[in-house]
């Protein structure tokens, strides 16, 4: 006897290469609407079995029969192992229904329910007891919602060591004002036409335009620096604004309207670095597209302005993608517009030294600057073909 | 669009990680990537909630919900249900518990199901901490652990119950199969040694061909065992059909190894007609047959065992040059692994890397993917498979440093292993 099982673990321990199911989970969602807590615990009738010998003709299958005429004991066993508390006040509830559903390994009995959660809780402790005595492996796989349909939910596993998890009703938490901060700096990364946008504006900062309306290097850092914070400041200032505005709902624009003007302010952005001054010659401009670039290019500062406040409303739409709720509405913005700063930030940083270190060079003017903008000019102009027309062939 | 969605496609991505030189992922730290697992885990959450399943409410009573694992006319199942209400009646009880818990072991590996593991643990957790619990609860828990591939868990189990009784010949027999498997063969050898004297010879000269045949010794290893085979033929108790399909099938794998490919495909055969249906052999002679090329074998060979992911894995390779890819089975056989393996991430777990980098390279034609989970597996075993993962991989995506880890090691080693070298071939070839 002792012989046969020293073999059995020897030979499993070749087999284990070898899977076929998956361990023991059960699938909790939480989601709370206006003070109610919707519930929905799905279990694997297998974990069942173990509990309750639903199987009781003991023919291999669970049929729903089978299932029916234990119904009251599996609510009760559900209600006796999922525990919400409020300041260590357990709150009144009771799995009302029950149906059938199925996961990656089979069937599964969906426990659904309303909690009434007390006014002015803060802190929600959700405990969690389910099979844990029958199957040490098995976990509860969580995942808490304020305003179901929204995105954001914290999701936690709960397993024999971890029973309980302690939700946070206050929004924002200190994680989530984090998380909308990321997706900023994510965004203006990732956004490659407000970082064009930005770039076309600042390339020219580290020079002048003498009286031959040709490209002068700036003499010191300071007028370099001044120029950016100005263009900077101007370009945050108008896309807040917009930003908010549309967050809030108070102006709404069509999305394929809002990207195609950015396309547009990207193009004219650039174009404004390649139009030699001297040719617009004064008093002749009228209000000539060629006029009006060049009163604005001489003031990149306007043009930040004017058309940040586009761009405002392509990071609302950002925004919108996250879908904030009432309650970390203020906040997420906030922490959205932060974090777009902050990548702006970063690329400013960037790009500084660099650009001054190199603004005396032939490369930087011609190469930087001249280059650089008619790519910039080029992929803009691309995009707003792409955008206006509903195409998709860029690659970014 | 989330923030573990970014997480996961930027910070996780391996090119990213190429770029950031985040060497934690390629060789490194342990500990940053079961930490890096368990944020994917719950990115996975948060991303995505759960996959949404629809709820119904059967019209009949005789609808049929779920089909259990066992059969009920089944012995062991019968037995099962014994031990289970003998246990029941006193939990507290170490006999009848360790019994039920050997029952429930060995019903995971029968049917690969990591559930019964779960349960298993259950039953003796009145012991499973406690540090004078005696030999046979270490033993066992050590099991436990060897099978959710918890290695250095496993290791720690086993000593303590060599420890405490050092003529424990399952200790030893698993503990060597453990430092086989993660290619430590110096403490796999000392392992098998103490078994000498402890237990048969077909158990010790299969435990020690196991080893042997790693480091340089791959004919007089296969030489062994078909001498020990020969001794043994004879006699069917369960034990010693185990025993004997565990000799053959090393004794195939070996003789893959030596290039000796109608020996293998005789000793794969000789196993599977001892154990018709066993996954473990039914999974090496099909990889056997990918390797020889003959698909459609391999396809007919697994046909009704798609129950098995790892099963179903192979069958799908072997259908991919007859169905082609984009067929109704591959792309089911797809849908299915990556299910699986998504609900394997939601409990922030991965044990079968191996698979899973395999999965990636050959279903869903991954390469860098596949390659970043070779390395990963890599660290955790070592067995002629995971080389030639490493290896295959490293190739496909271009990685130097894996391919110089896996020839390296087989160099050091002096692993004999033709499969190897042909992958290596190619390589070199294809420069």
């Amino acid at each position: 006897m002792k012989r046969y099982s020293v073999i059995l673990l020897l030979w499993m321990g070749l087999a284990l290469q070898v899977w076929a199911h998956k361990s023991s989970d059960a699938y909790l969602e939480v989601a709370l609407t206006n003070g109610v807590a919707s519930v929905r615990l799905d279990v694997a009738l297998r974990d069942l079995q173990e509990v309750f010998a639903l199987d009781a003709d003991e023919d291999t299958t669970i049929t729903w029969g089978e299932v029916r005429t234990q119904a009251k004991e599996l609510s009760a066993y559900v209600g006796s192992r999922l525990h919400f508390e409020q300041a260590g006040e357990a709150i009144e509830w009771q799995p009302w229904s029950m149906a059938v559903t199925h996961h990656t390994d089979g069937g599964y009995l969906a426990f659904e329910s309303q909690v009434q959660i007390p006014k002015g809780t803060t802190h929600l402790d959700v405990r969690y007891g389910l099979l844990f005595d029958v199957d040490a492996q098995h976990r509860g796989l969580a995942s808490f919602r304020q305003s179901p349909g929204s995105g954001g939910s914290v999701p936690f596993v709960f397993g024999p060591t971890q029973r309980t998890f302690t939700w946070n009703l206050t929004v924002p938490t200190r994680v989530t004002f984090g998380q909308f901060i990321v997706e900023g700096i994510h965004h203006i990364w990732t956004g490659y036409d407000h970082m064009m946008f930005l770039l076309a504006l600042l390339l020219p900062a580290v020079l002048w335009r003498g009286s031959e309306g040709r490209w002068m290097g700036v003499g010191c850092l300071g007028v370099a620096l001044r120029e950016v914070i100005k263009v900077v400041t101007a370009f945050t200032l108008a896309h807040s604004l917009t930003l908010f505005a549309a967050a809030m709902g108070w102006i709404s624009l069509p999305s394929r309207w809002v990207e195609s003007a950015i396309a547009v302010s990207v193009v004219v952005a650039a174009l404004g670095n390649l139009i030699p001054r001297r040719q617009a010659a004064k008093g002749r401009e009228g209000l000539s597209l060629r006029g009006i670039l060049r009163r604005w290019g001489s003031n990149p500062a306007v043009m930040a302005f004017g058309f940040g406040l586009i761009h405002g409303f392509g990071f609302a739409s950002v925004l919108g993608e996250l879908a904030l709720d009432r309650a970390s509405f203020g906040w997420g913005v906030l922490g959205f517009n932060l974090g777009v700063e902050m990548g702006q930030l970063a690329v400013v940083l960037l790009f500084i030294p660099v650009a001054y270190g190199l603004r005396e060079t032939w490369f930087y003017r011609r190469i930087a600057l001249q280059g650089g903008s008619a790519a910039i000019v080029a992929v803009a102009a691309a995009w707003l073909l792409e955008r206006s027309c509903g195409l998709a062939f860029m690659p970014f | 669009m989330g923030v573990m969605n970014f997480v996961y496609s930027h910070i996780i991505s391996p090119r990213l990680c190429g770029v950031l030189g985040l060497g934690t992922l390629r060789g490194g730290s342990g500990r940053f990537v079961p930490l890096l697992l368990g944020v994917l885990a719950l990115g996975f959450l948060a991303r995505t909630g759960f996959p949404a399943s629809a709820l119904f409410v059967p019209d009949s009573d005789s609808t049929v919900l779920e089909q259990l694992p066992l059969r009920s006319a089944d012995e062991g199942t019968r037995k099962l249900r014994e031990l289970r209400r003998v246990h029941q009646a006193d939990p507290r009880q170490l006999a009848s518990a360790l019994t039920l818990g050997q029952a429930l072991l060995e019903r995971a590996s029968m049917e690969a199901d990591p559930r019964y593991l779960g349960q298993a643990e259950s039953v003796l957790s009145p012991w499973w901490d406690n540090p004078a619990a005696p030999a046979s609860v270490w033993i066992l828990r050590g099991g436990i652990e060897q099978h959710r591939h918890e290695f250095d868990a496993a290791i720690q189990s086993l000593k303590r119950a060599v420890h405490s009784d050092p003529r424990n010949a399952q200790g030893w027999l698993t503990l060597a199969s453990i430092y086989t498997v993660r290619g430590q063969f110096t403490e796999a050898r000392s392992a098998g040694l103490h078994l000498v004297s402890l237990t048969d010879d077909l158990t010790v000269i299969c435990a020690m061909a196991g080893v042997t045949s790693m480091i340089g010794s791959a004919e007089s290893a296969l030489t062994s065992i078909e001498g020990v085979l020969t001794r043994y033929s004879h006699g069917s108790d369960p034990s010693l059909l185990a025993r004997r399909v565990w000799g053959e099938t090393l004794a195939g794998e070996i003789a893959e190894r030596l290039g000796r490919n109608s020996l293998a495909e005789t000793h794969f055969r000789n196993a599977l007609n001892l154990h018709p249906a066993d996954p473990y052999v039914l999974g090496d002679l099909a990889d056997f047959l990918l390797q020889q090329g003959r698909q459609r074998e391999a396809a007919r060979l697994l046909d009704g065992f798609d129950r098995f992911d790892a099963l179903r894995q192979r069958r799908a390779e072997a259908l991919i040059p007859v169905e082609g890819r984009d067929s109704k089975v591959i792309q089911t056989a797809i849908e299915t692994l990556s299910d699986r393996f998504k609900a394997l991430a939601l409990r922030g777990e991965r044990v079968h890397m191996r698979e899973e980098s395999r999965f990636r390279l050959r279903l869903l034609e991954d390469k860098q993917g596949a390659q970043l989970l070779a390395v990963e597996n890599w660290k955790v075993q070592r067995e002629a498979a995971d080389v030639r993962l490493l290896l295959e991989t490293s190739m496909l995506a271009g990685n130097r440093e894996g391919v110089l880890t896996a020839t390296e090691w087989i160099k050091t080693n002096q692993t004999e292993d033709a499969v190897f070298q042909k992958l290596a071939m190619t390589a070199i070839a294809s420069r």
